[in-house]
């Protein structure tokens, strides 16, 4: 399923605009990836998409349907997965109930909760051993584990990544990336903002280079593999 | 007089008084857990609390467990009603930097809510002499029965609210809130919904405590700034936005009191808890049961 981003201006309020005419087109089932320095406006092109920022002008759409403006609390029933930037366990909650909490939209339907809880085990097993454990206790790499399994519970169709490789350790790094590609393999679309520049380019099929709010470069990612370093050190 | 049957009964009775700080505290704790807002109004819905207990009971002659049934239930209805009508607008209007805002919110709502009770029912006090009359000795130990009543109410209370919180979709959602409120929401959580819920709650738990302590505070219309201060102390001391700190926090404060009442004289029990209160704010100013760590 298709997300376009038309001509997004937007920033905080107060301030002068961060987004200055940003254009994204995520085709369905592919990762699309976007790179730039440090304040060129990557977090905050995905908190104008997932609606935590009101863009001043500028659609979004995805799978056709408008979604601009929209409340954060509606993401998930739009198919949306969310990875925010930083952390975004519930500290005090155990292992189990941030989960379960992945599956708020449908938590009356026992079986599909009981069904996708245990397809999260599978997939890490580390939460399972865990399961009692407050989130908060786990380690880095395992609470990001656990957050990027909590989005896919819902089976979202688009699922949006800030920095999912921040603060891993490199072994770790490679895993996230991995779980990525595993994303787009069960059908979903991936926009993912990372400054781990070299992996995004090595993952993603769609390549866009922000540099202080436009958007500087963009074309499929194997057309970038052999310059990515050229680029990282002209724009990042 | 330093006998163990004393020093018994000065515990259990420091427990029993010390219960019902705890469940007031917990109100203004979990207000604050999930909401933010120091609700300087609580002792307001512990006198609406008490008001309802007495209406229910004394004027219709219900039995006494409808009364805090109802009392806890309108009390819901309250706090639902003043989350809707002032704090959710206010919190909308000014985004992130409201809480001095919402703090002088509810000291209006305090001065109303006296002012309403005052022209509604005078300054005279509607009280009971006690719901169940009576003392029962178990082991050497001499316990009213109006006291093993509050005991019993607030274990029953505290183990309500513990599995609501831990064994419920909805206890969940607002304990994720209180953690993570924009991480809850992209879940599909509606915060605001949440966050009226939570009032609610709050609220129906400070008038269960008007409701159980008619006995003790009679109803009149500034009888919620004492136990205010009560609730203060132990969120204070528990940590706060530390729901389980403040149950276990209540009991404890009971206790010191009974006793500096028992070993000093009558009113020194405010000195020994302002010092408590000083000690643990200079030494240990998360609480006795806060985390240090700062919220994500």
């Amino acid at each position: 399923m298709d997300m376009r981003v038309t001509n997004i201006w937007a920033g905080y309020s107060g301030g002068t605009d961060v987004l200055k005419g940003v254009s994204i087109n995520a085709r369905g089932g592919t990762i699309v990836g976007v790179i730039g320095a440090n304040g060129a406006g990557k977090s905050t092109l995905l908190k104008t998409i997932c609606g935590f920022l009101k863009p001043r002008e500028g659609d979004i759409s995805f799978d056709g349907r408008a979604v601009t403006g929209l409340k954060p609390d509606r993401l998930a029933a739009e198919g949306i997965g969310y990875l925010m930037e930083g952390h975004s366990i519930f500290p005090s909650l155990s292992v189990e109930e941030n989960l379960r909490l992945g599956a708020w939209s449908f938590r009356s339907d026992s079986a599909r909760l009981k069904r996708v809880l245990e397809r999260a085990y599978e997939r890490a097993p580390i939460l399972n051993t865990k399961r009692k454990v407050k989130a908060g206790l786990l380690s880095g790499g395992q609470q990001r584990i656990l957050e990027i399994e909590r989005l896919s519970l819902a089976d979202p169709s688009l699922v949006i990544l800030d920095e999912p490789s921040l603060g891993l350790a490199p072994k770790l790094v490679q895993d996230v990336f991995d779980r990525v590609c595993e994303l787009r393999r069960s059908g979903a679309t991936v926009l993912v903002v990372d400054q781990g520049a070299r992996h995004v380019a090595a993952v993603a099929d769609y390549l866009y280079v922000l540099r202080l709010g436009q958007m500087e470069l963009q074309g499929p990612a194997e057309s970038f593999r052999d310059r990515i370093d050229g680029i990282v050190r002209e724009f990042i | 007089m330093l006998t163990i049957p004393v020093l018994l009964q000065l515990t259990v009775d420091g427990i029993t008084r010390g219960a019902m700080y705890g469940l007031m505290a917990t109100g203004l704790a979990f207000i604050f857990g999930v909401l933010r807002i120091i609700n300087m109004a609580h002792g307001e819905l512990f006198m609406l609390g008490a008001y309802v207990m007495y209406f229910v009971t004394v004027g219709v002659g219900l039995p006494v467990a409808a009364g805090m049934i109802i009392a806890a239930a309108s009390l819901f209805l309250v706090g639902v009603a003043l989350e809707r009508s002032l704090i959710s607008p206010l919190r909308t209007r000014l985004g992130d930097n409201w809480l001095i805002d919402g703090y002088v919110l509810t000291i209006g709502v305090m001065v109303v809510l006296q002012n309403i009770a005052l022209i509604a029912f005078g300054a005279r006090e509607y009280g009971v002499a006690g719901f169940w009359p009576g003392r029962q000795e178990i082991g050497g130990l001499v316990i009213a029965n109006e006291r093993l009543l509050i005991l019993a109410e607030a274990a029953v209370s505290f183990a309500i609210l513990g599995l609501f919180l831990s064994k419920t979709d909805l206890g969940r959602a607002i304990r994720a809130t209180a953690d993570n409120t924009d991480a809850a929401r992209v879940l599909g959580i509606d915060a605001r919904s949440i966050y009226t819920i939570t009032f609610g709650i709050g609220a129906a738990l400070a008038g269960l405590v008007g409701a159980i302590l008619l006995s003790t505070y009679p109803a009149y219309p500034t009888v919620g700034g004492d136990i205010l201060l009560k609730a203060f102390v132990v969120v204070i001391v528990g940590g706060l936005g530390s729901i389980w700190g403040a149950m276990l926090t209540g009991p404890l404060l009971g206790v010191i009191e009974a006793f500096s009442t028992a070993f000093a004289s009558g009113g020194w029990q405010n000195t020994v808890i302002s010092a408590l209160v000083l000690s643990v704010l200079v030494l240990r100013p998360q609480g006795l049961f806060g985390r240090q760590v700062t919220r994500p």
